[in-house]
């Protein structure tokens, strides 16, 4: 039992992020610079901060609105993406749809049908570190649960909630895998280049698409990446038009 | 022989140039002997069976005027046999041309039969009833003669009632018929006709009549050297200074004295003009133009409205085309031509011709000259043109100018003004007249900031008339309101230059007031609450962390998490699993060796029983009992009680009588320790007994 405590306590340490507090002097400077209007120099220091690594919902918001600003209406729209996913923010969303608007020619999306929307829904519950520490600790307590009934003789906890605890934890797992491979292969980005052509394949003509839009990744090919439009059209633009969110 | 017939094909299969057209030559006119030497007459010497020659003279007509040439045929059928054929002279006609046989050879059921045709063009020497001899054909030793024809001779022409007979009109105004190469012949024919009129008219000192003057002349010979006054390609233009974009006007046209068969090599490049090509007639037709002095056929190869988009000179590069000339050389007969000379001695020849020209003073030998043809491979080029364009003023040039020039009309219309947000509404703005049009960029609009407005479509219509590009250019602008409210389009202005004023004109279009409610679709209504403007950014200072995102799923302490515990529980689960195997066995051992020690003890108490210590003896006897209980039943031996030994045996299902036996005996050793003797027949007895019992328990308790 001992060895389990700390094994598990070993664990909890590892798996908490790393985190180092900085000085951000950098911020402050694009803050001014962007009530200073000088809204190109403000979004190229945010988007200095943001290439280091920073994250933050407030960073992004901010690098949304400079973007905004400079009339780079795809970067925008990404920023803006990126602290939403961080945190919901009234005026971040409000912010988005401003943006939205001011895209050239929006594509509709096209639902998805309704169980692959469930589906979608369903694994898209947790983060992929979500469902990693819920498989993990679903195990453990099985294990706990396996290790009191037989190693200990202890008759108290049925076989039921053995199984049952190990049957969740590999139902996280499984939602992990699933994640992971929608997370590498199927990720979505926004178009962040003003005049982006988008071609069926290399020797059609291309169609212009506006920048702001949310695409979905297929693969690469060559320097173009295959993508797919959010009405469900495949086809390549040039790799530098697309930023993954 | 058959008469050669120049029908001249001109092909230009190059581009957008492709014709065909007949040429007919006015210099291909061959001398009357070098046309005449073509009749000959093929002597036909099938041998078939015998058959009846049917011989017939038939008139093309029984009434032709006397302007008129007319055609006869003499038929011979079944003529296999016919070696000679002649026409007997006669003072009401003269041949004009002629003859010209055609065979056909029929073969049927094996039978072969020939017929001969020969056709005449006469011309009528005087008014009224005429004879047209029957010819005379020799063959097989005998003669044989068609019949006259008699036929009316009227003033004038009745040539209409001949097209209805050879389907074409050989002596119009038209030389260009259906048939080319019908027309050819007619021209021909029609050439040596006036040839042979002028001739007469020397002859006797009479006047052609006027209207066949400006055809009465020698032929020309052109040689090779000629070629390239008599061949060329000209380029026309109606300005050579304008400004820019005004319209001028390029035809570029071929000339040609000779016939020909021509290829454009190369069309001009027209660097530095917008340009609209005119279309040409399909196949082109050609126009008769003097040019210095001399007649031509003039042929337009390309007419293209030019609009200079440079300013400064601009040259017209040349066309260019290759091709064959057919020119003319003079030849004297009796030297170059081996057939003149053999139809010298023709006693046909002789009478035939000698019947029709004796008395002809112009038929004589300076004039008998033959023309042979010799084809001459040609190159044209047209001279460049330079074109000066000056750039349109500067003064009072107005903002919407955007290099239009030309005369335009606008129009402009709205299809609704009342609508919601989740409407789409057009602009059409039309521009008509001449002049540059496709250049013609769509005017700005300006639209209020809450009205999308998409890209402008533009179409346009070019109809070419005459010389002058005019058409219609249309501007399609889509627009959608975001929000509701009241808008309004100002005017929109757009200017041209006119180049025949000289001066800027703008044209604008009303103002249009929109009126927009909301509509029912949800994005927009939601839109609708939307601020303004963006939301300012947040300035409170945040503390920043540089994430490393760390996905645990490739952390091998993440799997360890798994496997460890995993592995532990099995380590557990395996130690524990030997320290019960181990225990068991102690179980076993002890068991297994139970029944040793209580026979061991036995065995003692026997021996004590031999030398009748009774104290010791029962003392074993006891010992061995417990002792084989405590190892039998897994019991320690300070825990072993009668009511424990008593519980286990009965959870081990020994029977009521061998416990009660068990227990008489234990009972009795200690009684028997702290009683007098007994003796030692008791003492056995009890031996005799615990021995027994342990056997009994040994069998009982596995």
């Amino acid at each position: 039992m001992k060895k389990l405590g700390l094994l598990f306590g070993f664990f909890l340490i590892l798996l908490a992020n790393t985190v180092h507090a900085t000085d951000n002097p950098m911020y402050t400077e694009a803050n001014k610079l962007y009530q200073a209007k000088l809204y190109d120099s403000a979004a190229n220091l945010f988007l200095q901060l943001i290439e280091k690594g920073n994250v933050h919902p407030t960073l992004f918001y901010n690098a949304g609105n400079a973007f905004y600003r400079s009339n780079k209406i795809g970067m925008a729209i990404w920023c803006y993406k990126k602290s939403l996913q961080l945190q919901q923010n009234k005026n971040c969303a409000e912010n988005l749809k401003l943006a939205e608007m001011r895209m050239k020619e929006p594509i509709a999306a096209v639902k998805d049908i309704f169980f692959i929307r469930w589906w979608k829904s369903v694994y898209s519950l947790f983060s992929l570190n979500g469902w990693a520490g819920w498989s993990l600790a679903f195990f453990l307590f099985g294990m706990s649960l396996l290790y009191y009934k037989k190693i200990k003789g202890s008759e108290r906890p049925s076989n039921t909630y053995i199984t049952l605890s190990m049957l969740v934890s590999a139902i996280c797992l499984f939602f992990l895998i699933v994640l992971y491979i929608h997370e590498r292969f199927h990720y979505k980005g926004i178009i962040v280049e003003p005049y982006t052509f988008f071609r069926k394949d290399i020797r059609a003509e291309g169609i212009l698409i506006s920048e702001g839009m949310e695409v979905e990744f297929k693969g690469n090919y060559k320097t173009d990446m295959l993508i797919i439009l959010p009405d469900g059209r495949e086809g390549q633009i040039p790799a530098t038009a697309f930023r993954k969110l | 022989m058959e008469r050669k017939c120049f029908s001249h094909y001109f092909n230009a299969q190059q581009g957008p140039h492709s014709f065909k057209f007949a040429f007919p030559n006015l210099h291909n006119l061959l001398s009357m002997k070098a046309a005449f030497i073509s009749l000959l007459f093929i002597l036909v010497t099938i041998s078939s069976s015998a058959q009846e020659i049917v011989f017939i003279t038939q008139p093309a007509a029984n009434k032709v005027g006397i302007q008129d040439a007319f055609e006869v045929k003499y038929i011979l059928k079944n003529a296999s046999q016919v070696q000679k054929f002649s026409l007997p002279e006669s003072n009401d006609i003269q041949v004009v041309n002629g003859p010209s046989q055609s065979n056909n050879t029929m073969i049927t059921n094996g039978e072969v039969s020939v017929t001969i045709e020969l056709t005449y063009v006469f011309r009528a020497r005087h008014k009224g009833n005429i004879v047209i001899p029957g010819g005379i054909a020799y063959g097989g030793n005998k003669e044989f003669r068609s019949n006259n024809v008699t036929i009316e001779v009227v003033d004038g022409s009745v040539a209409p009632q001949r097209n209805q007979q050879r389907g074409g009109n050989p002596f119009g105004n038209d030389p260009f018929g259906d048939d080319p190469f019908f027309a050819a012949i007619q021209r021909r024919q029609q050439q040596m006709m006036q040839q042979f009129q002028q001739n007469q008219a020397q002859a006797f000192g009479r006047q052609a009549p006027p209207q066949q003057q400006a055809m009465q002349q020698r032929p020309e010979v052109i040689g090779k050297k000629d070629i390239g006054n008599n061949m060329f390609i000209k380029v026309d233009v109606d300005k050579k200074k304008v400004s820019l974009g005004e319209q001028i006007t390029a035809t570029y046209k071929m000339y040609t004295r000779l016939p020909m068969e021509v290829n454009l090599t190369k069309l001009p490049s027209l660097i530095g003009f917008w340009s609209q090509d005119f279309k040409i007639p399909q196949p082109p037709k050609p126009k008769r133009e003097i040019y210095n002095g001399k007649e031509y056929q003039v042929f337009e190869i390309k007419k293209t409205a030019l609009f200079p988009t440079q300013t400064g000179t601009l040259q017209l590069d040349p066309a260019e085309a290759e091709g064959i000339a057919r020119v003319l050389k003079p030849k004297q007969i009796k030297q170059q031509n081996p057939l003149q000379g053999a139809f010298d001695n023709d006693p046909f020849f002789k009478q035939f011709f000698g019947s029709m020209m004796m008395n002809d003073p112009s038929f004589d030998n300076s004039f008998i000259t033959a023309y042979d043809y010799e084809d001459v491979p040609v190159k044209l080029k047209s001279s460049p043109i330079s074109i000066e364009v000056t750039d349109v003023p500067n003064t009072n040039k107005p903002n919407s100018y955007d290099g239009a020039v030309g005369n335009y009309t606008l129009q402009s219309k709205i299809d609704k003004t009342e609508l919601t947000t989740d409407d789409n509404a057009n602009i059409t703005l039309q521009i008509m007249g001449t002049g540059n049009l496709k250049i013609i960029g769509a005017p700005k609009i300006k639209f209020p900031e809450d009205i999308d407005a998409y890209d402008p479509l533009a179409s346009d219509t070019i109809t070419h008339t005459d010389n002058i590009i005019a058409g219609c250019k249309t501007f399609t602008y889509s627009f959608a309101p975001r929000i509701p409210g009241t808008f309004v389009i100002p005017p929109t202005s757009f200017s041209y230059y006119d180049p025949t004023s000289k001066q800027y004109k703008t044209l604008t279009t009303p103002t249009y007031t929109l009126h927009v409610k909301l509509g029912k679709n949800d994005n927009r209504v939601a839109n609708n609450k939307l601020p303004k403007d963006i939301h300012d950014i947040q300035t409170s200072p945040i503390e920043l962390h540089v994430k490393h995102n760390t996905k645990w799923v490739f952390s091998p302490f993440y799997w360890g998490g798994f496997v460890l515990p995993f592995f532990a529980y099995i380590g557990l689960l395996f130690f524990k699993r030997k320290e019960e195997m181990l225990q068991s066995d102690i179980v076993l051992f002890k068991n297994k060796r139970a029944n040793k020690i209580a026979l061991k003890r036995l065995a003692l108490a026997e021996k004590f029983l031999k030398q009748k210590n009774q104290n010791a003896f029962y003392e074993e006897a006891s010992k061995a009992v417990w002792l084989y209980l405590s190892d039998k039943l897994n019991i320690p031996l300070a825990l072993l009680s009668k009511e424990l030994a008593e519980q286990k045996l009965s959870d081990k299902k020994i029977d009521m009588a061998l416990q009660q036996e068990l227990f008489r005996i234990t009972n009795e050793c200690e009684m028997a320790l702290y009683s007098p003797e007994s003796g030692v027949l008791k003492m056995q007895q009890t031996y005799g007994d615990a021995v027994l019992l342990i056997g009994k328990l040994e069998d009982g308790l596995v």
